[in-house]
């Protein structure tokens, strides 16, 4: 097997593996959902303190169906609680309002003792013994005459009315209005703590199985559990179960639809094996960053799943195509897949800023997994298939051609409805939509089917104080809370009677009032009851009252232990200081006032328990997020695909794509009627790295191709619409859980995928071939200048301007060219980046430009001056003496060159130096021109011979050579097919083998030569070597090469020194020439 | 008093004397009929607060008026200077000849009186609060009301008897937590007697 034969691979799967399945059985899965929200909103800290503090982490409640009601409802509850106390585990199982029946003296106690001195000196005045024997001897009196029924009630319950006291406080609050006997629902309370998920869904399944033994299957839906134990069970068991879905559904998706493309099953089995490692790594990385996988960031696998299957599919793709043992190719897919990886990776990590914990841990888990799929496809993949290539069944090729073919033929209309997609959402303004493209409304979110939902929603119906607005308030002492009270209510509800300051603790309160209070109290009082005949019916509160009273004032820490229950929701302290949780009647719809909550107290601070403000935060929050972040995606993407395309249009093409992919989804949202939700809301992120993903594979391979769509789709369709299947099957899926959000993300995640596909396929290339230009002699500029009368202009302009305006206007007319011809300056400088890419800047191509316009204008200098005086043009001349051997051999040569420099010049100087030159040139375009230059030369004693399709010239040069004449012509712009590849430093390209054959024929040698102007103003000559070809045994096609190559080998350099004049306006790259693995 | 208002609003069960639907239905049509003729209504009355603990029970005495259709007033004569007041929506408490408290019809203080004035106006009560039943034992009809939802703001029962000839109440008896009790008895009815119509005016 291929990994066996290098250690590495093994030792990298055992890597792997060995810490994924750590990772796997160590890693918790968080099932609480605040965490996953950022800690800094104000709700969030207030709904956690709120549920750690006053709620109480391990109480459940059993709530009985509030449609039930009467005598029924009071069977229910007795059943429940005759069941539920009898479970294992189980401490004690309360109605609400027991505690504080039971305990109303402790109760008592305590708001007396909090009370202002002044109340608590008048209440208990009640116990001085003159008032107390008074009162009690009134009670009869007192029970006489216009007396309510509840007024019976409270004077058995407080006999010397110590808690009238506290009467005209409390307006319409009501401390323990959740407390009512007649509530409908139990708390119950573990005996032990429950410290994770595991013992949350243990003691979850005794109790439901306690229930489910007590009562009928009639019966048993009307009483349902509910509280943070069983929240946290069953989202653990739903999370578990959906992932398990969602993985499973979509492998088999997956699978289902790579087969339906490629009909094959082995290379699938380590698609899917190589991308399971890829989601390991990604779990290895929660496992060490996070220690746990949240209900968010668990869909990382189905992420990985649809975005990282493209690139094996791709590698898949080039291994199965006839292109697999091209490494030019590969070369450019494995570049292209790392930079996609690293773009959407990058995407993803941008997500990392995210002001949300459960996006942060995304982030990095998808940026993991989408790199490690990246390794995995460009290194153990391309391992396996090298050594097992498949093949692609023809249908493939088939449809990827006609798409291609049709695509051409509608470059037009397709260009026109990208162009109408923009327009037409742009015009309909869809910031103004009347239904919002985003909702962020929690509801959208809630589970469905949740047991334990339905009961809070039952809770939340009896709870006579489900209407209240709760807040937390932090101080440093409960004093500040206190007093921040009233102004914390009045803003929340101007005008409210009454106050609930009554219930938050004081410490001056309580350090005065003890020290009022008289120690054994309650021993006098209990004499005094009896002394009066009055039982314990009547004592027992008051006298509860006082013994706690008593055993503050000797400072036994538990005094209150019996309400710590109650007490506990009303306040605390931690380590971050004093709290209170305050409760504001009718005002849950509305808990922020207008003027926001901070400020409202100066020392102390107030979070809101609200979902409805947090809603409000979450919103403000994303939109914050969505802002910055999205500009520092974009930069990040600007950059990134900068540096991997080295080009500003492909950029702005990537760019296009984007917005032609946004615009698609908005509209397809639209169509569809679906709103983005806070969860949805990430898709945006996911869905730019997908169309960068896509976009940059196409357009470096449609630069790469030059442009031909036929090939590009040839390696790129079938991978990219398999991997945009298998993305909106990895997203779709998890609809199959039925759970609202999840099936609105799946939903809108395949609208993206769908707009990113089409964009990107259809859209994205169309933009790209209209930018691609023409080759240069096509362009007007070319064809309407490159003429006779335009050479008989610059004569003309010489003798009118001289020198000067000559000089000027020539390269007045280059650098014009440069900055108008931006297709063909960017062909100038990716040839002279094949040379050396440091010097093929804009500014290089542009004083390209200018030298060939100098070259033109030299025509006119040429036509105005004296034969003999050009030789005063020519600097430094090296190799004459090549040129003298052949002379003295009574030998013509082929003087061999390139679109370099001042080529002309030198037919001229030579024939001044005695040489018998003649020059080999194809047909120029238009009429005229070919016949102008020959008499150009002629003047000059250089003879022309027009090659092309006749055979004749050819013998006509052949003649000429074994007459002795210097026969020039131009090797790096072969017109037909008879070349060779010549490799530069940075690319290759083609050299004509005629001059060769031409030297062969006429048993001559070859002199490849350059003129070049220097930066003195005059010219340089150089004759490089003296080739004496010969043929060689190894056949035509080998002698040809090898001499061609020979020349190549002397003018290259010359074209790497003087990039500025090789005058190059056509590609002359052929394929790479790469040997083993590299570039050469 | 909060009893006789569930009479209106029957739930019959089939045990002991308890009325058929029948019945009870035809019962409810002449209370019904009996009560729309009402101008006004007088009685005396004893009422007795009992209490677990309580040497001996309160007892108290007043006179009970109503004056149609939106007046109910109910006077202490022992202890004098105490009385009820209910007219429209305002309802006040005196007691001892002191400030006169004021409450809404709706406010949680004159619910008693506000079911009671209900009763007299032949409406039955819309909120469904109580469960009744009615029976006969003898020459009384007794109506049971227990509440549907057991409230410490509802009693745990009330049982009123009712003269079956002539349909007025004459005794009431209202249990209420931790062994409480509040019985009214009722004597010397007057329908459409001449009644000061000062005794309903804001005091």
């Amino acid at each position: 097997m291929v990994f066996f034969r290098a250690p590495i691979y093994a030792a990298f799967l055992a890597v792997v593996i060995g810490s994924g399945l750590w990772a796997i059985l160590t890693i918790r899965f968080g099932t609480e959902f605040l965490p996953i929200l950022p800690a800094s909103l104000p709700s969030v800290q207030g709904l956690t303190d709120f549920a750690l503090g006053a709620a109480g982490k391990d109480e459940i409640y059993a709530v009985v169906d509030p449609m039930v009601q009467g005598t029924e409802r009071q069977e229910l509850l007795a059943t429940a609680r005759t069941a539920l106390s009898a479970a294992p585990g189980v401490e004690r199982v309360v109605a609400p309002g027991e505690i504080a029946e039971n305990y109303a003296g402790a109760l008592g106690a305590w708001i007396l003792l909090n009370s202002p001195p002044e109340i608590f000196a008048r209440a208990t005045g009640a116990f001085s013994p003159d008032v107390m024997a008074k009162r009690l001897e009134e009670i009869p009196e007192r029970l006489a005459g216009a007396i309510d029924p509840a007024q019976i009630v409270q004077m058995q319950f407080d006999p010397l009315g110590v808690l009238e006291s506290l009467g005209g406080e409390r307006g319409d609050q009501s401390a323990f209005g959740s407390m009512g006997m007649d509530a409908g629902f139990l708390i119950i309370t573990p005996d032990h703590y429950l410290e994770n998920t595991a013992q949350d869904t243990a003691m979850t399944e005794v109790l439901r199985s306690a229930l489910d033994q007590a009562f009928s299957e009639h019966e048993r839906g009307k009483v349902l559990l509910t509280g943070n134990p069983v929240f946290n069970a069953e989202i653990s068991r739903q999370m578990q179960r959906d992932v398990g879905i969602m993985v499973g559904a979509a492998l088999i998706l997956l699978i289902a639809s790579f087969y339906a493309f490629y009909r094959t099953w082995r290379p699938l089995g380590w698609i899917l094996f190589f991308q399971i490692l890829a989601m390991l790594c990604g779990i290895v990385a929660a496992r060490i960053l996070y220690g746990e996988l949240n209900v968010i960031s668990i869909g990382f696998a189905s992420i990985l799943l649809g975005v990282g299957m493209d690139y094996s599919v791709l590698v898949y793709h080039y291994y199965a195509s006839s292109d697999r043992n091209n490494a030019a190719v590969w070369y450019t897919l494995r570049r292209g897949i790392w930079f996609s990886a690293l773009v959407t990776a990058s995407s993803f990590f941008m997500l990392g800023f995210s002001s949300f914990p459960a996006l942060r841990q995304l982030a990095v888990l998808v940026g993991v997994g989408l790199l490690s799929t990246a390794l995995m496809a460009t290194w153990l993949l391309r391992a396996v298939l090298r050594d097992y290539p498949p093949r692609a069944p023809r249908v493939l090729s088939i449809a990827s051609n006609g798409t291609a073919s049709w695509v051409m033929r509608h470059k037009g209309l397709l260009t026109g409805i990208a162009v109408a997609l923009a327009v037409t959402l742009i015009l309909s303004r869809p910031w103004t939509y009347t239904k919002p493209l985003y909702s962020p409304s929690l509801e959208d979110m809630r589970p469905i089917g949740s047991m334990a939902f339905r009961a809070q929603e039952w809770l939340g119906q009896l709870d006579p104080s489900s209407g209240d607005a709760i807040y937390v308030l932090r101080g440093a002492t409960h004093d500040a809370i206190r007093a921040a009270v009233v102004p914390l209510e009045q803003a929340v509800r101007p005008g409210q009677k009454g106050s609930a300051a009554w219930l938050v603790p004081s410490e001056s309160n309580v350090a005065a009032n003890l020290s009022s209070w008289s120690e054994n109290t309650s021993a006098r009082l209990q004499e005094a009851f009896e002394r009066a005949g009055v039982g314990e019916d009547w004592s027992e509160i008051t006298l509860q009252l006082a013994r706690v009273l008593d055993a503050t004032k000797r400072g036994d820490a538990d005094a209150f232990s019996q309400v710590n229950s109650i007490l506990r929701a009303l306040a605390g302290s931690d380590e971050r200081g004093k709290f209170a949780f305050l409760r504001v009647p009718h005002a849950a719809n509305h808990p922020i006032p207008a003027g926001g909550l901070a400020g409202i107290a100066p020392d102390v601070e107030v979070y809101p328990v609200s979902w409805v403000s947090l809603t409000k935060e979450l919103m403000e929050l994303a939109q914050h997020d969505f802002e910055y972040l999205g500009i520092a995606m974009l930069i990040a993407i600007i950059v990134l695909c900068t540096v991997a395309q080295r080009s500003w249009r492909m950029v702005l093409l990537n760019l296009t794509a984007l917005v032609l992919a946004l615009c698609l989804f908005i509209g397809l949202l639209r169509i569809v009627g679906l709103s983005l939700t806070p969860l949805s809301l990430i898709s945006i992120p996911l869905l730019v790295g997908l169309v960068i993903d896509y976009s940059l594979h196409i357009l470096m391979t449609l630069e790469e191709q030059r442009g031909d769509l036929h090939k590009t789709y040839r390696y790129l369709a079938a991978p990219v619409v398999l991997t945009g299947l298998s993305g909106c099957i990895g997203f779709g899926v998890p609809a199959l859980t039925g759970q609202p959000a999840l099936t609105n993300f799946g939903l809108v995640m395949d609208i993206g995928i769908i707009s990113a596909v089409v964009a990107c396929l259809l859209f994205l290339p169309v933009l790209y071939l209209w930018g691609v230009g023409k080759d240069y002699r096509q362009r007007k500029f070319y064809r309407v200048l490159y003429r006779r009368r335009s050479f008989e202009l610059i004569l003309f302009g010489w003798r009118l301007l001289g020198k000067t305006g000559a000089w000027l206007i020539s390269r007045t007319f280059g650098l014009g060219y440069a900055l108008t011809h931006f297709a063909t300056v960017r062909t100038v400088r990716r040839n002279m980046a094949m040379l050396d890419p440091q010097k093929a800047t804009y500014a290089a191509a542009c004083r390209l430009f200018i030298n060939q316009g100098e070259n033109f204008s030299s025509y006119g200098r040429l036509a105005r001056e004296e034969p003999q005086a050009v030789l005063q043009m020519i600097g430094e001349a090296r190799g004459f003496e090549y040129l003298e051997r052949a002379r003295k051999e009574g030998r013509g040569c082929v003087l061999v060159t390139g679109h370099l420099g001042f080529f002309e010049l030198g037919g001229l100087v030579l024939a001044q130096m005695g040489f018998t030159m003649a020059a080999l040139t194809l047909p120029e375009p238009g009429d005229g021109l070919t016949e102008w230059r020959a008499d150009f030369r002629a003047r000059w004693g250089v003879r022309t011979i027009v090659i092309g399709q006749e055979t004749f010239a050819f013998l006509d040069a052949v003649r000429a050579l074994q007459e002795g004449t210097l026969v020039a012509s131009l090797a790096d712009r072969p017109y037909d097919d008879n070349s060779v590849d010549i490799a530069l430093p940075h690319g290759g390209m083609k050299f004509a083998t005629g001059s060769v054959l031409l030297a062969l024929l006429a048993g001559c040698p070859i002199i490849p030569v350059a003129i070049l102007r220097d930066p003195h103003g005059t010219y340089r000559m150089d004759a490089c070597d003296y080739i004496e070809p010969t043929w060689l045994p190894e056949g035509r096609e080998e002698t040809l090469r090898h001499y061609t190559e020979k020349i190549a080998a002397s003018l290259v350099p010359i074209f790497i020194k003087w990039p500025e004049q090789w005058f190059q306006f056509s590609p002359v790259d052929a394929a790479p020439v790469v040997r083993g693995n590299k570039r050469v | 008093m909060v009893a006789i208002l569930m009479m209106v609003a029957a739930i019959f069960s089939a045990s002991g004397n308890e009325l058929s639907p029948a019945e009870a239905a035809n019962l409810f049509q002449r209370f019904v009929k009996t009560q729309r003729a009402l101008r006004t209504l007088r009685a005396e009355f004893e009422q007795t607060v009992s209490l677990p603990g309580l040497r001996s029970p309160s007892v108290s005495k007043g006179t009970f008026f109503y004056r149609a259709p939106d007046g109910v007033r109910i006077d202490y004569s022992k202890p004098a200077g105490d009385f009820f007041l209910l007219q429209g929506e305002k309802f006040y408490v005196v007691r001892r000849r002191g400030v006169p408290r004021s409450y809404s019809a709706s406010d949680r203080e004159a619910r008693m009186l506000v079911a009671l004035r209900r009763m007299m106006e032949g409406r039955s009560d819309p909120e469904g609060e109580m469960v009744s039943k009615v029976s006969r034992e003898d020459d009384e009809y007794i109506v049971t009301l227990t509440p549907k939802n057991p409230s410490r703001e509802l009693p745990e029962k009330i049982e009123n008897r009712i003269n079956a000839e002539s349909l007025l109440l004459e005794k009431m008896t209202i249990q209420l937590p931790r062994g409480t009790s509040m019985e009214f008895r009722f004597s010397d009815w007057e329908r459409n007697a001449k009644i000061d119509e000062s005794l309903f005016s804001s005091p």
